[in-house]
């Protein structure tokens, strides 16, 4: 699940970066903007099959791949 | 004006009815009248039948719109410019435009350096209190008329200096004869609550803008803020329950990563308006499916011809027809041909989309040489006289009289609707210290382009490679250009493809980022 995640946030992204640091802020290095959010949501969806809603989080949740992996994995149980 | 006259007859017949609504703050219809009739009073005070335009700096505020329109009323054009623009730039449009003044509507970082030989600046608190102060005096002798120019929108130009385009009052009318019925009559827009996106520098605002003022409705603006949270953003789309929704395809996508984004939550919304840049058939689809009473109305324009000349209803059929969705037929007033090597193109030939018609711009301000350029008599077959036509440099083909979009046929790319020069990309990298040469390119992702990638070739003692560097030149960048203008991407290059005539080698360098 882990390795499938960043493999699609370094699509994303377009760097492999965050796939290396886990811990890279992603807004601050322009990695991630309001637009890649929601393609990252409807690809989680899509490839995943995990259902986030836009409204449910915030930027400080999702601003790190670390946090955007344990996100996906804890609504994935859920 | 036409514009003009309506907005009295609506602050007359209807004068509490809100023209803007934006959380808490409301301006009604008759304050709108009141509030731009002091503001042109001011102007024409201030300086008579002068021709110069008015600069009017800020983001979505109630002044903003009372500020456009008392320029009309004062006879002179105004040329908006939002804060997303950094201050060397907006120093370079004041000079370039010849403003008599400028309105900051929002605090302008340099304001007072700005002073000094330049126009006046009149900040808010000047400007309410102008506004609020104007003599009831009837000033319809001074109000713009046909050929006079309403607003200036400036663009990105390729070689690092924006252009202004400078669109009339007949073009502006011309475009909301025909706005006005754009997915319903206009009857049934009477009234009805228009959600605004685009800043007002970026001339899809004109869409929701014009056509709202044109049906007496009231314009509910998102502020930036609230764009980029998407808890304010939903509450805010909520709470606004707009019946016309104009955007870029990108900012419906963003709102679609939400499930709650539907016709359910949203009762009141009937029709989409989408200008700015590619639709793509998967995101016409689920608006589609999720707002069953509601028209998806796909249009086409250059800033060059008023916003937009062409439109069509996107139905699931079409989305399963057609992998490249149509653009729309030309509206009443305007024709659009085909030209490549061999002259007129037949049905179905690609070549460059050429607009004549009513709602062409005057041309760019100041600028003799790239108005030329681009503005050109052409002689349509079966017409007896040459008519005056716009080159859009877009590649596109038309079928059975339906335009279809291929792409640019230069440098030019669109990113969420912002329309966006890579010279002018490049232009501006290259003033960065260290930097000797620049290539940016388009990443493109299902026909469009998702974002940019810019190539350097930096001095010796630049850190290539390092993340630090890239984000450094990324930061250096934002004091020439807007956000949206810088890339997402720095690769370092160690040397830069040349084509055998000198030139940077695109192609080349495109294969290297891969």
């Amino acid at each position: 699940m882990k390795e499938k995640i960043l493999e699609m946030l370094a699509e994303i992204c377009e760097d492999d970066v965050v796939t290396e640091d886990l811990s890279i802020d992603l807004f601050e290095e322009g990695l991630l903007d309001s637009l890649g959010v929601a393609q990252l949501l409807m690809e989680t969806e899509d490839r995943l099959g995990v259902v986030i809603g836009l409204t449910e989080i915030e930027r400080s949740d999702i601003d790190t791949p670390e946090k955007i992996v344990s996100l996906i994995e804890r609504k994935a149980v859920s | 004006m036409d514009i003009l006259k309506l907005l009295k007859e609506y602050a007359k017949n209807n004068p509490e009815h809100p023209a803007y609504l934006c959380g808490e703050t409301v301006m009604t219809y008759g304050e709108l009248d009141r509030l731009s009739d002091g503001i042109a009073d001011w102007l024409v005070s201030r300086f008579g039948d002068s021709r110069a335009p008015v600069v009017v700096y800020g983001h979505k505020q109630p002044l903003m719109i009372a500020s456009f329109l008392g320029c009309s009323k004062a006879g002179k054009a105004y040329c908006p410019l939002d804060i997303s623009m950094p201050p060397d730039r907006v120093d370079a449009v004041i000079k370039k435009s010849g403003a008599s003044a400028v309105f900051a509507v929002e605090k302008m970082e340099q304001a007072e350096k700005r002073i000094e030989g330049g126009p006046p600046v009149i900040g808010y608190e000047e400007l309410s209190r102008i506004a609020e102060s104007g003599s009831a005096r009837s000033l319809e002798e001074y109000w713009l008329t046909d050929d006079d120019i309403v607003y200036i929108i400036f663009t990105s130009g390729s070689t690092g200096e924006p252009k202004g385009v400078q669109i009339s009052c007949a073009a502006l009318s011309g475009f909301t004869d025909w706005s006005v019925n754009l997915g319903s009559p206009a009857e049934k827009k009477r009234g009805v609550r228009f959600l605004n996106q685009a800043p007002f520098s970026f001339d899809l605002s004109v869409m929701d803008l014009y056509t709202c003022l044109a049906v007496g409705g009231t314009l509910c603006p998102l502020t930036k803020e609230v764009q980029n949270s998407y808890g304010l953003l939903f509450d805010a789309l909520k709470s606004i329950n707009p019946s016309v929704w104009v955007s870029t395809p990108s900012f419906a996508e963003l709102c679609l990563a939400d499930p709650g984004f539907q016709g359910s939550t949203l009762p009141a919304l009937r029709t989409f308006l989408f200008c700015g840049e590619r639709l793509t058939n998967g995101t016409a689809l689920k608006l589609i499916k999720r707002f069953p009473d509601a028209e998806v109305i796909n249009t086409y324009g250059p800033t060059e011809s008023t916003v937009a000349v062409t439109d069509v209803r996107i139905t699931e059929e079409l989305c399963q027809a057609d992998e490249n969705l149509p653009v729309g037929r030309p509206k009443d007033g305007c024709t659009i041909y085909i030209i490549n090597e061999a002259g007129m193109a037949a049905d179905g030939e690609p070549g460059e989309i050429v607009i004549t018609g009513s709602t062409l711009s005057a041309g760019y301000l100041g600028d003799p040489a790239q108005t030329e350029r681009a503005f050109r008599m052409i002689n349509p077959p079966g017409s007896s006289s040459p008519v005056r036509a716009y080159f859009t440099g877009d590649e596109g083909y038309t079928r059975d009289g339906m335009l279809y979009f291929n792409g640019r046929l230069d440098q030019q790319v669109k990113l969420h609707g912002y329309r966006i020069e890579l010279g002018d990309i490049e232009s501006n990298l290259l003033k960065i210290p260290g930097v000797n040469r620049a290539c940016v390119l388009p990443v493109m992702r299902d026909g469009r382009t998702a974002s940019l990638t810019a190539a350097v070739c930096c001095s010796e003692h630049v850190d290539k490679g390092n993340r630090a560097a890239a984000k450094e030149i990324r930061e250096a960048l934002r004091t020439f250009l807007p956000d949206y203008m810088i890339p997402k991407k720095i690769v370092f290059l160690d040397s830069m493809p040349m084509t055998q005539n000198g030139k940077t080698d695109r192609k080349a360098v495109m294969e290297l980022i891969r």
